[in-house]
């Protein structure tokens, strides 16, 4: 490996070794210690409690929601069974979104329609 | 002018954590209702399903209260209460007690003393003058010399026998050219709750005498072992060379609840040791001499 130390490249190329290889050292960032970490840590607990809170407020109501649905439908089928198999089947007769978009080159000169009004699925 | 002290995130904590609290001890005031009807009616499975949910109630309500926390940290628990189980519990079991499976498998007291697969229930916390150590740390004989107090740290509120008892399985046979186990200390029929953690009464099988690492010997393993007894046991005094600890817990069903040991090799304060306490000449080990498997040959000049 050939070296060459001319006076003259020397600064720059040390300057460039110094910026890529050699980072400042600064002080890291003061550690919380005492009351402070202990309201942050409380902070942190409360968030964790409140999305838990949250999540479980969800799930109940979802299950609620799915209990008396299910009751109604067993109901139902005891009562009329064309009702029955109209209430738990899906509308069969649409299976691709006719509203969704083409990918085009260039964007439409049309960006938004106001006016749309979607098809209500009356079955 | 009043200093009006700002609504910090901290204080919106505090709300919360209030709140679920008073959440949750209303639950807990129904859950007991419940438990009380129940109870009348004799449903086993319901009440265990009841008992454990008052008690999640219990610590949960507590659970994220920052001035428990600060006492956990700083070692004021109140065992009586099932928040502070709960966390020591937590600790013991995510940090404790991997680390000493960790040692006593790596040592080998696994299968010399305890049977492989055993689940450490309580800690054995063994309060050695001026150190604290971790499990199978290297200590000097000299601190051993007297019986240090010991604290099993468990979990259950109601009041347990236990066997505790200190082994050695490093001790030298000579007659058999091995090693066999000899045991220092036993005590019987101690009475232990989670309140109740200081390993104090009971009756004493065989005295305390100190470790005794002999000179030319490797590094020894101290062990202590505590022992859930389902009855209280008689126990009649046998020698302390040649015992077996799996035969002995066997032999009175004993379930091994607890280890904990600690290393020690010879030192000047061994030969005090037997000279002062154990009053018999001290052994030196060494090895065998050397047998001359070649014989030489002429040199040639």
């Amino acid at each position: 490996m050939s070296t060459q130390s001319s006076g003259s490249g020397d600064n720059r190329v040390d300057m460039i070794r110094r910026v890529l290889f050699e980072s400042p050292q600064r002080p890291q960032s003061a550690p919380l210690e005492g009351d402070a970490l202990q309201q942050h840590e409380t902070i942190e607990r409360a968030w964790k409690l409140h999305i838990m809170r949250e999540r479980e407020r969800r799930q109940r109501s979802l299950e609620k929601q799915f209990r008396s649905l299910h009751v109604a439908m067993t109901e139902l089928e005891k009562t009329s069974d064309r009702l029955f198999k109209g209430a738990s089947v899906k509308s069969r007769h649409i299976t691709y979104p006719k509203q969704a978009k083409i990918p085009t080159d260039t964007p439409s000169t049309k960006v938004w329609d106001y006016s749309y009004k979607a098809l209500s699925d009356a079955l | 002018m009043s200093s009006q002290p700002r609504h910090t995130a901290f204080d919106e904590a505090m709300n919360l954590i209030q709140q679920d609290k008073k959440e949750r001890l209303e639950m807990l005031t129904r859950v007991e209702k419940e438990i009380d009807r129940v109870t009348k009616g004799t449903l086993a499975a319901q009440l265990t399903a009841l008992s454990a949910l008052k008690t999640d109630l219990l610590v949960k309500s507590e659970l994220n209260d920052p001035a428990v926390r600060q006492n956990f940290e700083n070692n004021k628990v109140d065992m009586s209460k099932p928040v502070y189980r709960y966390l020591s519990q937590r600790q013991f079991n995510n940090f404790l007690r991997p680390k000493l499976l960790e040692r006593v498998t790596q040592m080998s007291v696994v299968p010399d003393l305890v049977d492989v697969g055993v689940q450490p229930q309580v800690q054995i916390n063994v309060q050695l003058p001026n150190q604290s150590f971790e499990p199978g740390d290297i200590v000097t004989p000299d601190l051993t010399t007297s019986l240090p107090t010991i604290n099993i740290t468990n979990y259950h509120t109601d009041s347990r026998l236990y066997t505790i008892l200190l082994v050695d399985p490093d001790s030298p046979d000579v007659t058999n050219k091995t090693y066999q186990q000899y045991c220092h200390w036993m005590i019987t029929n101690v009475e232990l709750s989670a309140t109740e953690s200081q390993v104090q009464g009971g009756q004493t099988v065989l005295a305390y005498q100190p470790p005794h690492p002999q000179k030319g010997t490797k590094k020894h393993r101290y062990t202590w072992i505590a022992y859930e007894q389902p009855t209280k046991i008689d126990v009649t005094p046998m020698s302390r060379d040649g015992f077996n600890t799996k035969a002995f817990a066997q032999q009175h069903s004993l379930v091994t609840r607890g280890v904990n040991f600690v290393r020690q090799q010879w030192d000047a304060s061994v030969s005090d040791i037997y000279k002062d306490i154990l009053g018999i000449q001290e052994p030196i080990y060494g090895k065998p001499p050397k047998v001359e498997h070649y014989i030489q040959r002429h040199v040639y000049i």
